[in-house]
C-alpha cells in the first residue's frame, strides 16, 4: 500500500475487505440513506406533526384527537425503525450482511426488540453502541477495533480513556433504550390504531364516566383523556385512553420520544457509516484506497459522561490511521500477502 | 370510568343491526379524520415543493416525497378499511381489523364490481326503493338520472383510490416498517450500490427512490426492488388521490351514518343535483319536499 495523501492510502487489491458488490457498496448506499433521506424525513415528520397539533383549536376535538395521534405516530415510527437496524446489528442473518436482515420485514420486530432492551447485558448493548460486531462464524461480539490488524498500538492513556468512553457509553445507550422502550409500551397502541383505520374515538358521541354511572344527564360528571382510541384487533381492552397527561404532555412526551430515537438512529448509523466510509470507491465502484477516519464512540455521551483528561484524550473516538508497513520490517515473502495494515494508534487527534 | 355513548335513536335494535352503536359513532366522526388526512398530506406537499424549489439536495426531497405517499395511502387504507368493513357482516369488528389482504380484496373486487360496491357502501337507492316511497315517475327518472351521475363520479373515484392503494401500498407500508427505500442517487450512484443497483432500474421521469423491501422464506431472503417515482408529477398525483381517496371515505361514513340514523336502508344524496336540468331539478326538490312532509305526518 502507498500513501495517496496525508488521508488516503492507496489500495492495491489484495487485502481482505468483505465483497465490495454485495457488502461494502449495498450497506454504503443503505447508510448514507438513511442519513441523508430518511432520517431529515423523520424529523421533518415529527415536527410537522406537532406544529400541526399546536395549530388545531382546542375546540376542535376530533380533529386535535387526530393531530395528537399523528405526533404519536410519526414519533413511533423511529422507534420502529431502530428496532430494525437494532436488530439487524444485533441478530444478523447468517453469511449476510447486516442491512439484508434491517430491510426484511417481520411483524414482531418492533415488539420483539422493544420488549427484550431491558434485558440485554453490556456486551449487547455495546453491539447496538457500535463498540462491537457480530462474528459472522458464531454471532458473538468482537470489538471493532479488532477488525483492524495490527499490534496494540494504543498507549495506556489512550487505553484508559477509551474504556472510559465505551464504559459511560454503554451505560448512557442502555438507560435511553430502557426510557424508548417504556414509551414504546406506552404509545405503541396509539400508532397501530392511528395508522390502521384512524381508530380515534369520537367524543362528540360518546363520554368517559365513572363506573357505577347508568345514565348520562348533563349532570354527569365527565372525565376528559388526553387521547383515546379504540384498539386495533379484537381483544377485552376495546379501547385504550390517557387520563394521566394532558394533550400537550403526550405531545412533547411522544415528540420527545421520537427525536431521542432520531438522535439515536443519527448516531447508529453515523458509527457504521464511518467503517464504510474508510473505502474510497472510484466513480465505477473499484476500491481505490483507504481513508483515514475516527470513529465517532463518543457521540453518545454528554460533556459530563468523562473527565476534562478523557475527553482530551479521546475526543469524538479513536482514530484509525491507515499507515503503510515500513518494507524494511517485512520478509520478502510476506510482502504480499501484508500488503495494507492499520495502525488505530492516534486517538489524541480527536476534534473533541 | 367507563365509555358511554351519548348518541340517541329511535330504534336500538335497528343500529346493533347495521353494525353497533360503537360503529356509528366512528362513521359519524369521519368528517373530522377527513380534514385530518386531507390537511397533512397538503402540509407534506408544501415541505416537499419548497424543498424541490429550493434546491435541495435530492435525497431529502425523495424524503419528503415518501412522506407524501405514505400519508395518503393512509388515507387508501382508512378507505380500504372501510370497503372491507361494509362487505361483510361484523362490519365494526371488520373495521378494527382489516389487514392488507382483507383491503387488496375490497379494492380488486371495488374496481371488478364497481355497482355493486358503489350500492353497498353508499346505500344507493333504486327506482323501487322510491316507487314504494311514493315518488312519481317523473321523479323517479330525474332522481335516477341524478343517481347516474353519482354513480359515474364514485366509480371514478374507486378506481383512482384502487390504482393508488394496488401500486404504491407496499412503498407506504415499507416507510412504516423500517425504512427499507434506498434514495436513488445512492443507489445508482456514483458509485453505484453494487448487487443492489444491479437489481434495481432508474425513473426515466426524474427524482425517484428504491424501496428493497424483502421477506424472509425459510432460509431464504427474498428481495424484489421496486423504483417509487418521486419526481414533481407523480408526487402532486399521490397528493390529489390521497386527498381524493380521504374524501370519498368521508363520503360513505357520511352515507352510511346518515342511512343508521334515519333509519332508511338507502337514499340518493342531493350534493350533485345542480349540474342536472332546471327540470330535474324542480321534479327533485318536489319529491323531497313531499316526502318529507309525509314523514313529518
Amino acid at each position: 500500500m502507498t500513501p495517496m495523501s496525508d488521508e488516503l492510502l492507496a489500495w492495491e487489491g489484495n487485502d481482505d475487505l468483505p465483497s465490495v458488490d454485495t457488502v461494502l457498496l449495498p450497506s454504503r448506499a443503505m447508510l448514507r440513506s438513511w442519513r441523508e433521506q430518511t432520517l431529515p424525513a423523520r424529523r421533518f415528520a415529527i415536527d410537522d406533526a406537532l406544529e400541526h397539533f399546536r395549530s388545531v383549536p382546542d375546540n376542535q376535538i376530533g380533529l386535535r384527537d387526530m393531530a395528537l395521534l399523528a405526533v404519536i405516530s410519526e414519533s413511533m415510527q423511529v422507534l420502529e425503525d431502530l428496532a430494525y437496524l437494532g436488530t439487524a446489528w444485533d441478530k444478523p442473518f447468517t453469511g449476510l450482511p447486516n442491512y439484508v436482515r434491517s430491510i426484511t420485514f417481520g411483524k414482531f420486530v418492533a415488539n420483539s426488540f422493544w420488549q427484550g432492551v431491558h434485558k440485554w447485558d453490556d456486551l449487547r448493548v455495546g453491539v447496538f453502541a457500535g463498540f462491537y460486531g457480530r462474528d459472522p462464524a458464531d454471532q458473538g461480539p468482537a470489538d471493532i477495533l479488532d477488525g483492524f490488524r495490527e499490534t496494540d498500538p494504543f498507549t495506556l492513556e489512550h487505553r484508559g480513556a477509551l474504556e472510559a468512553a465505551r464504559q459511560a457509553a454503554i451505560a448512557r445507550v442502555r438507560g435511553i433504550l430502557i426510557d424508548l422502550g417504556r414509551d414504546w409500551q406506552q404509545f405503541s397502541p396509539y400508532f397501530l390504531a392511528f395508522k390502521h383505520g384512524a381508530l380515534a374515538i369520537n367524543r362528540d358521541d360518546t363520554a368517559f364516566v365513572d363506573d357505577e354511572v347508568e345514565e348520562v344527564t348533563d349532570e354527569t360528571l365527565r372525565h376528559h383523556p388526553s387521547v383515546a382510541i379504540w384498539t386495533r384487533g379484537v381483544r377485552r381492552d376495546e379501547l385504550k385512553a390517557d387520563f394521566a397527561m394532558t394533550p400537550n404532555d403526550v405531545a412533547d412526551a411522544a415528540s420527545g420520544s421520537g427525536r431521542l430515537a432520531a438522535s439515536c438512529l443519527d448516531a447508529f448509523v453515523t458509527s457504521r457509516l464511518a467503517l464504510v466510509e474508510a473505502v474510497e470507491f472510484s466513480s465505477d465502484g473499484a476500491v481505490v484506497g483507504l481513508r483515514n477516519v475516527q470513529i465517532p464512540w463518543t457521540h453518545w455521551l454528554r460533556a459530563g459522561d468523562l473527565t476534562e483528561e478523557h475527553w482530551a484524550t479521546i475526543g469524538r473516538g479513536p482514530r484509525i490511521r491507515w499507515v503503510p508497513r515500513p518494507e524494511e520490517l517485512v520478509e520478502p515473502d510476506e510482502q504480499d500477502a501484508k500488503n495494507g495494515e492499520t495502525s488505530p494508534n492516534d486517538a489524541s487527534e480527536g476534534a473533541g | 370510568v367507563k365509555l358511554a355513548i351519548t348518541l340517541e335513536h329511535h330504534d336500538h335494535a335497528y343500529v346493533e343491526r347495521r353494525g353497533g352503536w360503537e360503529l356509528l359513532t366512528h362513521l359519524r366522526g369521519a368528517e373530522a379524520r377527513v380534514e385530518f388526512r386531507r390537511q397533512v398530506i397538503r402540509r407534506a406537499w408544501d415541505a416537499f415543493d419548497q424543498a424541490g424549489a429550493a434546491d435541495e439536495s435530492q435525497a431529502r426531497v425523495t424524503g419528503l416525497g415518501l412522506i407524501v405517499l405514505q400519508r395518503a395511502l393512509l388515507a387508501a387504507e382508512d378507505l380500504g378499511g372501510v370497503l372491507h368493513a361494509l362487505g361483510g357482516p361484523d362490519p365494526w369488528v371488520r373495521v378494527r381489523t382489516a389487514s392488507i389482504a382483507d383491503m387488496d380484496a375490497a379494492y380488486e373486487r371495488a374496481v371488478r364490481d364497481t355497482e355493486t360496491v358503489v350500492e353497498e357502501s353508499f346505500r344507493l337507492a333504486v327506482a323501487n326503493d322510491l316507487h314504494d316511497e311514493g315518488v312519481t315517475p317523473d321523479e323517479v327518472d330525474a332522481l335516477m338520472r341524478l343517481r347516474g351521475r353519482l354513480m359515474t363520479r364514485w366509480e371514478r373515484m374507486l378506481i383512482t383510490a384502487t390504482r393508488l392503494w394496488l401500486d404504491h401500498r407496499d412503498v407506504a407500508k415499507a416507510s412504516m416498517h423500517g425504512f427499507p427505500i434506498v434514495a436513488g442517487n445512492e443507489v445508482f450512484g456514483p458509485p453505484s450500490a453494487g448487487k443492489l443497483a444491479a437489481a434495481a432500474r432508474p425513473s426515466t421521469h426524474g427524482r425517484f427512490a428504491v424501496a428493497v423491501n424483502s421477506r424472509q422464506h425459510g432460509r431464504d431472503i427474498q428481495t424484489t426492488p421496486t423504483t417509487v417515482r418521486l419526481d414533481d408529477d407523480a408526487v402532486a398525483g399521490y397528493r390529489r388521490d390521497g386527498r381524493m381517496a380521504a374524501r370519498l371515505y368521508g363520503e360513505i361514513c357520511a352515507m352510511q351514518a346518515q342511512s343508521i340514523m334515519s333509519g332508511h336502508k338507502a337514499g340518493i344524496p342531493l350534493g350533485l343535483i345542480k349540474p342536472g336540468s332546471e327540470r330535474d331539478i324542480q321534479l327533485i326538490e318536489a319529491a323531497v319536499e313531499r316526502t318529507n312532509d309525509d314523514a313529518d305526518e
